[in-house]
């Protein structure tokens, strides 16, 4: 599974990196951005709170999303 | 100007500094929320207050209707000059990026912002664990503390006051100040003399910074260049000002409502210390739950919001707390689960104004909670000992005593 961060709506809530800084990063200024190129499978399929949260894009306006 | 009168008409007439809103909000908001979602006052000044999260949140991000100049809950009277008494540079444009729309927010918000960074933040734990360990030392054994009072205020202020590059033996003073101008802003005599010491106080550290600078906040502001010019003093001062009093009052107020949390909640507390992997989820929740910050937005020209008629220069209290209570947005929000995951709550706003420094104020929260488990596993409040809460701007508890064994 990959997943992207549209800069647009990233709002710098940070809670991507605070919950699964393996995948995401922010940057000085708050912006997120993935820093994997695949979601590691063991992740995305045992349901992971992060990846978990994405896929239902339950995060204020930070618009993960998968791609 | 002071108007405490009782409230009987909360659709109407509320008043967010009457007694009974201070101690027990939620009961209030939920009762409004299915009846009159935007309820209206005239106390004061003719106030708004959204209490559901899609008008909170639509209106945050509506910055042309409504406009960040003015964010005080409590307005000073009309014909009052706030700095009457301050002989300084010109603070016209208040405490910046908060207190000010695009396009000077967007420049003094950037800043700001890598000075609060995750990156950043990470470098102030080793001072903030210490900070949380000395005080702990002082009342651990004692079986008995405030938790508001011996612990909670003592943490943000001290960390700030690194980040500013300010001697944290001032802590009380700073404090004094922060809490004169938010919680004590009903009283105006009050409310300046705490703006007025603020300020002189940063004034002169201006001038110290220019002869000495440092590798802090201050200094940096003083050094920096917009399109090539330096930044202006009051906006320079503004800054340091806001960084202080949105530093201290709100993540101190955080950190006591959590502890009041879990001194009335044992099992939360008692699952929190037996799983500690659920903190990054319990952090959020307690923030959601028990969200501190209410600003204030001034309507910019006659708009009818959902039926509300807001006239240009009414107030409109973003109650980001009431948001975080809604129904509509959370499953059984009023019930704290530590490990709550869909958890969109807004305790540090949302849209251009959304808090600049919620990785610190996280990182604050995570120390205090984790360094007081650590140490006090196992209290409660004390019985027959009064707590008093603060709110209106800013909500916590401020004398919070608790017992442990």
């Amino acid at each position: 599974m990959k997943l992207r961060v549209d800069p647009d709506k990233c709002q710098g809530h940070a809670r991507c990196y605070g919950l699964a800084p393996e995948i995401f990063d922010v940057d000085d200024y708050g912006q997120s951005s993935v820093i994997v190129d695949e979601v590691p499978p063991e992740l995305g399929a045992i349901g992971y709170r992060p990846i978990d949260a994405a896929k239902r894009g339950d995060m204020v306006g930070c618009g993960h999303s998968r791609t | 100007m002071t108007q405490t009168a009782p409230v009987t008409d909360w659709a109407s007439d509320f008043d967010v500094m009457d007694p009974a809103y201070l101690r027990d909000p939620f009961s209030i908001w939920d009762q409004l929320r299915s009846t009159c979602p935007i309820p209206h006052t005239n106390r004061r000044k003719s106030s708004w207050m959204p209490l559901r999260y899609d008008d909170v949140t639509a209106i945050a991000h509506d910055v042309e209707h409504f406009s960040s100049l003015k964010v005080g809950v409590i307005p000073a009277d009309e014909d009052e000059d706030p700095n009457a008494n301050f002989d300084g540079p010109n603070l016209e444009y208040g405490l910046p990026p908060i207190s000010s729309d695009p396009p000077l927010h967007t420049w003094t918000r950037r800043l700001l912002l890598p000075w609060f960074s995750h990156r950043r933040v990470d470098t102030y734990v080793p001072l903030a664990r210490e900070l949380c360990r000395a005080l702990l030392d002082g009342f651990a054994d004692s079986g008995h503390a405030d938790a508001a009072a011996d612990y909670a205020q003592q943490i943000p202020v001290r960390v700030i006051a690194r980040i500013l590059g300010v001697s944290p033996d001032l802590s009380d003073t700073f404090t004094g100040w922060v809490r004169d101008v938010l919680e004590f802003a009903d009283d105006s005599e009050r409310r300046q003399r705490g703006a007025e010491g603020l300020l002189n106080y940063f004034l002169s550290q201006l001038d110290e910074r220019r002869q000495n600078p440092g590798q802090d906040l201050l200094s940096e502001l003083l050094t920096t260049e917009v399109e090539g010019n330096p930044v202006d003093d009051g906006i320079v001062l503004g800054m340091a000002a806001l960084v202080l009093i949105a530093g201290v009052d709100t993540t101190w107020s955080a950190i006591g409502s959590s502890l009041w949390h879990l001194a009335t909640h044992p099992d939360d507390r008692k699952r929190l210390v037996a799983e500690p992997e659920l903190m990054p989820t319990a952090i959020e929740e307690l923030l959601r739950a028990y969200s501190p910050v209410t600003m204030a937005r001034e309507v910019t020209e006659d708009v009818v919001y959902t039926g509300c008629p807001m006239k240009a220069g009414d107030k409109v209290l973003m109650n980001f707390p009431a948001a975080n209570r809604d129904p509509e947005a959370f499953d059984h929000p009023e019930v704290v689960q530590l490990e709550r995951v869909h958890n969109r709550h807004v305790a540090f706003g949302s849209g251009i104004h959304r808090c600049a420094g919620s990785n610190l104020a996280r990182m604050e929260l995570r120390i205090a909670i984790e360094e007081w488990l650590a140490r006090i596993p196992d209290f409660s409040l004390a019985q027959g000992e009064e707590i008093t809460w603060a709110g209106g701007q800013v909500r916590g508890p401020r004398v919070l005593p608790v017992v442990f064994p």
